[in-house]
């Protein structure tokens, strides 16, 4: 369970333990920091960027909410960063949540699943959040070695890292070609406790408002039934 | 871009392929043959002089007189290293339930009650997994001493020799090396029958 959080936190994707046949709180817990965006460590070639996003949209919503100016180390975060912050924090969640509706409704997607109910859903989900994500883990239960799956799989690796990437790229042009401000009355510190709890709730708030329609059909909704003692 | 650059870009990519290609894997390769020649060659045992097995590798062992792995799911055969994998079968699916229940009757027609140790049941997520716990191992050990004609205090022994203890004392729990003890099993079996005719 350790390495399972640890491979899933980073963009690794080594497993010591199948995924497909953990409980599915278990399962939920891999599933859920990859879908945040392995921002816990930063991915593997990407590093912190995937947090550097989230900085700036809490940093943003905190100056929304208490009228300071927002601002990031010296620099002041305008239109052009939240743009492709938003974008780096959504278009993962987005794509992958996409292309499983795709997948559940078309007979290709639905045939390679191998577990029924709930626990097929969660395959289906882990997939095209772990490829859009860069991560590589996976329910193995389900039959990804299909046309359908190789061609939507590849598509959300491509939209899911470069898009980002592509965006970090926007921002940070955006972002050096700004005037270095001294801090005033006004700006909002970011470097205390208070901001990295504000930061912890940003990301969970992000990340729950996209994920968690999806979980609780999935993962959540097989825990009750193995609560209840269903077997499918 | 010039020509330049296209032949730098070239350039880098012909060596980075000869010293990470090539090099880099011979190098690793050669070091590990001289440092560590039994691990690098697949920790391999031989019995009568052919090769029988890996220490790192179960095996399909049915027979009662023998210790027996994990339960394995890999394809065309349990064991099977050439297709690695678990089952993958979820919590609530039935098929989950049906296989515990069947390795359960088997266990019965040797004569093993419950409670049993979940290792006994449960496979392993690779499928190779050559460890059971000593809980597993020890249970086992009646059913070996009927069907290989060894007294039980004798396995036992040879079971506790075999304990691996926790991995820096926290991590997992004591356990035993199936083939390790298989492979013990029948070299002693040898050496007694050895004894007796002699």
């Amino acid at each position: 369970m350790l390495f399972s959080s640890i491979t899933t936190g980073v963009s690794c994707g080594a497993v010591n333990a199948m995924f497909d046949s953990f409980t599915p709180l278990g399962g939920l817990i891999p599933m859920s920091l990859i879908s945040l965006g392995e921002i816990i460590f930063g991915g593997v070639g990407s590093g912190l960027y995937g947090m550097l996003a989230m900085v700036i949209i809490a940093v943003f919503v905190a100056g929304l909410m208490i009228g300071r100016t927002p601002e990031y180390l010296n620099k002041k975060i305008e239109a052009k960063e939240m743009w492709s912050s938003v974008i780096i924090a959504l278009v993962a969640g987005v794509i992958s949540l996409l292309l499983t509706t795709l997948a559940l409704y078309t007979k290709w997607g639905l045939s390679s699943i191998s577990n029924p109910g709930p626990h097929g859903l969660s395959e289906v989900l882990y997939a095209y959040i772990s490829a859009s994500n860069n991560n590589g883990s996976a329910f193995a239960g389900l039959n990804a070695n299909t046309v359908f799956y190789n061609i939507t799989t590849g598509l959300a690796m491509l939209i899911g890292r470069f898009v980002p990437i592509i965006a970090v790229f926007y921002m940070a042009s955006s972002l050096s070609l700004k005037k270095h401000i001294p801090p005033s009355p006004g700006t909002l510190p970011t470097h205390t406790l208070v901001f990295g709890v504000w930061l912890i709730f940003i990301i969970i708030v992000v990340g729950a408002l996209t994920f968690l329609p999806a979980f609780s059909l999935g993962p959540i909704l097989e825990h009750m039934l193995m609560l209840k003692g269903v077997t499918l | 871009m010039s020509a330049k650059s296209f032949k730098n870009v070239f350039l880098l990519f012909a060596i980075f392929f000869v010293l990470l290609g090539i090099l880099y894997p011979i190098a690793v390769t050669g070091v590990a043959k001289l440092i560590f020649p039994y691990q690098a060659s697949g920790s391999l045992y031989e019995l009568d002089g052919k090769i029988v097995g890996s220490k790192l590798i179960c095996q399909p062992v049915s027979d009662p007189a023998l210790f027996w792995p994990r339960p394995s799911s890999t394809a065309s055969y349990p064991c099977n290293p050439l297709s690695s994998g678990g089952s993958n079968v979820g919590p609530t699916n039935k098929q989950l339930v049906e296989n515990i229940e069947s390795r359960i009757k088997i266990l019965n027609s040797y004569g093993l009650e419950a409670p049993f140790p979940s290792d006994m049941v449960m496979g392993s997520g690779s499928g190779l997994e050559p460890y059971i716990s000593l809980e597993n191992a020890v249970m086992q050990a009646r059913r070996v001493s009927k069907y290989a004609n060894i007294p039980y205090e004798k396995l036992l022994k040879m079971i506790y020799k075999n304990t691996d203890e926790r991995t820096f004392g926290i991590f997992g729990a004591k356990r035993v090396n199936v083939v390790k003890l298989n492979m013990e099993l029948l070299e002693w079996k040898k050496k007694d029958r050895f004894q007796k005719v002699y």
